[in-house]
């Protein structure tokens, strides 16, 4: 019935055995089964090979049209010849050196040059690395205690990040938080005067695009309103846009929205893949990041410098905000018709470059899971409940080729569930 | 760090409330039921705690909310004071049915708690025996159950995890063997002790010893869900949360 046959994972097995033994929880985090949602985990790869360009092969030979870019990473393509040819450059001549490379500072320049609320930039290694600084920076810079979230925050990992019902943290290490719903000036204002003003500053992702909810798109005035309450109070505002960062806006989610953030934080996309990550801010919070004691073993390595200063240019050249606003346009729009052709009501939200899919036909999304699986069994590699990322690869041939495993899938599932009468 | 009152809803809707479930599973509390001449309801009142009623009839006993319809009764200033009552048998005022208490409560009452202590906190010579071993395990589950809506309502950092989940039912069980239904709404939860009919989400164990081997520690959740031998599915943020309260419950139970 099915025109993609079921890929197998015999080997994935094997090497995932081997993980339990010597790793806990084998593959953790966002890329591992268990928060990456692998339900049920035998239709998904566990291990990969190798990858390029938007596929991927896994350790048993099957290859994946890949959706979720290793969570943000990959925005020019796997093992970009640019990017690559760039790093190995330098791994050539020099790395992890006493004396940091000449490319640290092209690396802040080009920054500067791209982002428009940044005068300066600041380095590090991850997502998590960046957000702390800011969060650092804002109190340093306030000589306040508190920081305020938006509800469904994701922050990083981080004991300031998480949560207080979470394993390893303590109520000490989250007391400084406080959370209001998003855009809520009135709630904000409350819970500004209940401390007494001791709020540092707000950090937020460009939008709410968090997990097992539809994504919700900000708007300017949103925006503008919060930014004007930020100034209004001395609070620091923090753009997060580590998963976002130059796939909405060359220039920074900020400036899409049309504000300057104080301090916005990039990790993902800055170097196709290569680890670094990066705050940038204004002239009026550069004295204060040179007062925040902050490094790390590797954070000026040359390498992943020199590719950055080949991924900004190219994501430049390609204008990759435009395109992949055409890209993730296109392909949900042909989810969303393959969908329909077998009765199923496929929502997709957020912005199309960070687009968000939910089968709405039952409410305990077991249908959405159902089909996710079908798909990623197929080649098709998409994440159960967290956006999804377009990255430069793409080609109308490999959107054409998703809607087909796409609506392969949903057929699989319609198939099994007779009784729902979905068509 | 455990806090006294959400330990007394804890002791009351987990520890206690299994009683329901002992006087159904287990044919020496059956035969103590049945000893019973006539029906008691025994409630246990705490100040700033929980109020139920454990009604005790020769068909077995029924936890009800309140106070209501109860033949005798018991009072506990504090919520330490009714913790005192689990942890050292030390009982509370009666002012309702004052004699029916006293007997009722170093008799049937002292005993069937025995038995629920011994399948509880079971010795390894016990648990060679498979009955025994599935009835302890079946008991965990009810109690572990029990405990997760009384942090999940009571326990300020277990009220975090409940804030976030959102309204519907979750199916726990072991298949093929016992099911009970954490229902959310308005994130506080109720216990059902059956199979949910429509679950939002399910986290299920596949036997019975993988069971016991997660509420003892041995077995280790996350290699269980690679290998396929706990199945999830549907809004998985539900169990997520209420995972983090059982991590609670391990805290209060442990």
């Amino acid at each position: 019935m099915s025109k993609y046959p079921e890929y197998t994972h015999e080997k994935s097995k094997e090497w995932f055995s081997r993980a339990l033994n010597a790793i806990p929880s084998g593959v953790y985090g966002h890329l591992g089964p268990s928060e990456g949602l692998f339900l049920p985990i035998t239709k998904w790869p566990l291990l990969g090979d190798h990858a390029k360009g938007t596929y991927f092969w896994d350790v048993d030979g099957n290859k994946y049209l890949d959706f979720m870019c290793a969570y943000g990473p990959n925005v020019l393509g796997y093992c970009d010849d640019d990017v690559d040819a760039a790093a190995i450059e330098q791994l050539k001549i020099g790395n992890c050196t006493t004396s940091p490379s000449y490319k640290m500072v092209e690396c802040a320049e080009m920054l500067i040059d791209t982002v428009a609320s940044a005068d300066w930039a600041f380095f590090m290694k991850n997502g998590s690395d960046a957000t702390t600084f800011s969060v650092m920076c804002a109190r340093a810079h306030t000589g306040k205690k508190k920081m305020m979230f938006f509800r469904g925050y994701y922050h990083g990992d981080f004991q300031w990040a998480q949560k207080a019902d979470y394993p390893g943290i303590t109520p000490e290490d989250v007391c400084n938080n406080i959370v209001v719903p998003w855009f809520d000036l009135d709630a904000m204002q409350q819970a500004y005067d209940a401390c007494g003003g001791d709020v540092a500053g707000l950090i937020a992702q460009p939008y709410d695009h968090g997990n097992f909810y539809d994504n919700k798109c900000a708007t300017k005035e949103q925006w503008a309103a919060v930014r004007k309450f930020c100034d209004d109070h001395g609070m620091v505002l923090i753009f997060d846009d580590v998963r976002t960062g130059f796939r909405l806006d060359i220039a920074g989610s900020d400036h899409y929205y049309g504000i300057k953030a104080d301090l916005i934080c990039f990790c993902k996309a800055l170097a196709n893949g290569y680890n670094m990550s990066s705050v940038c801010g204004g002239e009026h919070m550069k004295a204060t990041a040179s007062s925040v004691v902050y490094t790390g073993s590797y954070w000026m390595s040359a390498e992943p410098f020199a590719a950055c200063l080949a991924c900004i240019p190219k994501m430049k050249k390609l204008n990759i905000p435009v395109m992949f606003r055409e890209l993730g346009t296109k392909l949900t729009e042909g989810f969303k018709a393959a969908g329909k052709e077998h009765g199923f009501d496929l929502v997709v939200s957020g912005e199309p470059a960070l687009f968000y899919l939910r089968i709405a036909n039952d409410n305990s999304l077991m249908l959405h899971q159902e089909w996710i699986s079908e798909c990623v069994s197929r080649g098709l590699f998409l994440a159960s409940h967290h956006n999804h990322f377009i990255n430069a690869s793409v080609t109308e041939e490999d959107i054409a080729l998703a809607v087909d495993i796409a609506e392969d899938a949903f057929g699989v599932v319609a198939s099994r569930h007779p009784d729902l009468g979905l068509k | 760090m455990k806090e006294a009152k959400a330990l007394a809803f804890v002791n009351a809707y987990g520890i206690l409330g299994t009683l329901e479930n002992l006087c159904d599973l287990d044919s020496e509390a059956q035969a103590i039921c049945k000893g019973l001449k006539d029906p008691v309801s025994l409630c246990f009142d705490v100040k700033n705690g929980p109020c139920i009623t454990l009604n005790f009839s020769d068909k077995g006993c029924k936890l009800t909310e309140g106070d209501k319809g109860c033949t005798c009764k018991m009072i506990f200033s504090s919520p330490e004071k009714f913790n005192d009552l689990i942890d050292n048998a030390k009982p509370g005022i009666p002012v309702k049915g004052v004699a029916q208490v006293l007997k009722f409560l170093l008799g049937p009452f002292t005993k069937l708690t025995d038995i629920l202590t011994k399948y509880l906190m079971p010795k390894e010579e016990d648990l060679k025996n498979r009955e025994f071993f599935e009835k302890s395990t079946i008991l965990t589950l009810y109690t572990i159950a029990g405990a997760i809506c009384a942090l999940g309502n009571n326990d300020s950092i277990s009220k975090l995890s409940a804030s976030y989940i959102c309204d519907g039912d979750i199916s726990m069980g072991i298949t093929d063997v016992v099911y009970v239904t954490v229902s959310a709404r308005n994130h506080y939860l109720t216990l059902k002790k059956e199979k949910a009919a429509n679950p939002r989400a399910i986290m299920e164990f596949k036997t019975i010893d993988l069971a016991n081997g997660l509420f003892n520690g041995t077995a280790s959740t996350m290699a269980e869900l690679c290998a396929g031998n706990i199945y999830m599915s549907g809004m998985c943020n539900m169990i997520d949360n209420v995972n983090r309260i059982l991590d609670r419950v391990a805290v209060y139970l442990g």
